[in-house]
């Protein structure tokens, strides 16, 4: 009758340390995803940047250029057309010669085109700095979003102490009714300090202490 | 397994070992950091709306219309100069009167396209500046995630990038032109009542003269 109990006890403690396995191994399993899903958050953000920064870098080719550039010296040559059309006084302007009319007019050509260079890095650089700009904002969000990641690792961690807490329930109670069976003067197990108990069995201590674990029959 | 869980959550409290939920709470004060960070750049962005093209244009236009003036008045003084100048000597209908009033509309024409790059350059400067700020402006919030202080820090910027320009006056664009004629028209002065080139001897200061010759001979 004792040793049915003890083995149902002993069967009763595996239980509670299988539980506790398990949940050990969901916990794990649970971080894990969590760390996957972490990282397919931190690849959606890099991708978002990416996308930012080749929008950015398809803007800033020279095909983008010339074309900026030719629509900054058309708007120069327009504005120069509009301020060449004033009348700077009350009678007509005085006449170019046409040696000073061909120079001036490719200086004017020039000119609009030499301008076009500074519309052309003026529309980059802004382009630069919104580009920037977003790239700030992604860099912010996904290391907030890190930020969290420790905090959702930490309950994926704890995801299954219930479980666990219910094993080591288990085992602390088959401790317990053990203890209980096997206490002096409690039990209808009687055992003696030391040497054989009621059972007649031999007890751990009984014969050769051997603690050498390399002790032959002792592995 | 849940069934589990939920019915130890209920009947026994104290296996409910997974206290407060550190995820869900960071996740939603992250959640809710980047909905103040999205408002706060919906705000910066919306004042900083006025800033467009068009205001840019008008920007380069109000220096223009500032400075278009100033040119005409410069060149009207200049050239009654040039005009009296030539009228006192008979020199109005000469090649040189031709030759002067070309240089003067050149330099006009010239000057009226300095102008209109001056403005655009002024403009142009004015829209780096607006990035640049907006730029700082977005870099605090996405590190503070206060929107009411982007908010205000962009309404007190954007209002002083509207407040009209002091421009400085335009300086003598003729000043070379003038000098000049100036120099030129002193230099008759002088030689009124001198004796011309031909009235010296310039047989004695010839090089070409053969020392001790009879032909001491006009150049």
């Amino acid at each position: 009758m004792a040793g049915a109990a003890a083995g149902v006890m002993a069967g009763v403690n595996v239980f509670g340390g299988i539980l506790q396995a398990i949940a050990a191994q969901a916990a794990a399993k649970k971080m894990f995803k969590e760390y996957k899903a972490e990282r397919g958050r931190q690849k959606a953000y890099a991708e978002e940047a990416t996308g930012v920064f080749g929008e950015r870098l398809g803007g800033a080719t020279a095909d983008v250029a010339g074309s900026q550039m030719e629509t900054g010296a058309k708007q120069r040559l327009a504005e120069f057309a509009n301020i060449a059309k004033l009348r700077l006084a009350p009678t007509n302007n005085l006449v170019m010669t046409p040696q000073d009319k061909a120079s001036f007019e490719t200086t004017t050509k020039s000119r609009a085109k030499l301008g076009s260079y500074s519309d052309w890095a003026l529309k980059q650089a802004i382009q630069d700095i919104r580009t920037q700009q977003e790239l700030n904002r992604i860099t912010s969000f996904a290391g907030g979003t890190a930020q969290v990641f420790p905090f959702k690792s930490y309950d994926a961690q704890h995801e299954y102490d219930w479980l666990a807490n219910l094993g080591a329930a288990i085992q602390g109670s088959s401790g317990a009714v053990q203890g209980f069976y096997g206490a002096p003067h409690q039990g209808s197990v009687p055992q003696t300090s030391q040497g054989s108990g009621a059972s007649g069995a031999p007890s751990y201590y009984e014969g050769d202490i051997n603690i050498d674990p390399w002790t032959k029959g002792m592995v | 397994m849940g069934f589990f869980k939920k019915a130890f959550k209920v009947t026994h409290p104290f296996l409910d070992s997974e206290g407060p939920d550190y995820g869900k709470e960071a996740a939603k004060a992250e959640n809710e950091r980047q909905e103040r960070i999205r408002q706060g750049t919906a705000d910066v962005n919306t004042t900083f709306a006025g800033f467009t093209p068009t205001f840019y244009d008008d920007r380069a236009k109000a220096y223009t219309n500032f400075a278009l003036p100033q040119l005409a008045g410069q060149y009207q003084t200049t050239r009654n100069q040039l005009l009296q100048n030539l009228a006192s000597r008979g020199l109005l209908k000469s090649s040189s009167a031709s030759k002067q009033g070309s240089t003067l509309e050149k330099t006009a024409r010239a000057a009226g396209q300095t102008i209109s790059e001056t403005g655009r350059a002024q403009a142009q400067d004015l829209e780096r500046q607006v990035e640049d700020r907006r730029n700082s402006i977005l870099g605090l919030l996405y590190q503070s995630a206060d929107p009411a202080s982007a908010r205000s820090s962009a309404v007190t910027t954007a209002a002083s990038f509207r407040q009209p320009s002091a421009f400085a006056p335009l300086v003598n664009v003729f000043s070379n032109l003038a000098n000049q004629y100036y120099s030129s028209a002193l230099l008759d002065a002088t030689r009124q009542g001198a004796p011309t080139y031909n009235d010296y001897d310039w047989g004695s200061v010839n090089p070409g003269a053969v020392p001790g010759g009879s032909t001491s001979r006009r150049v």
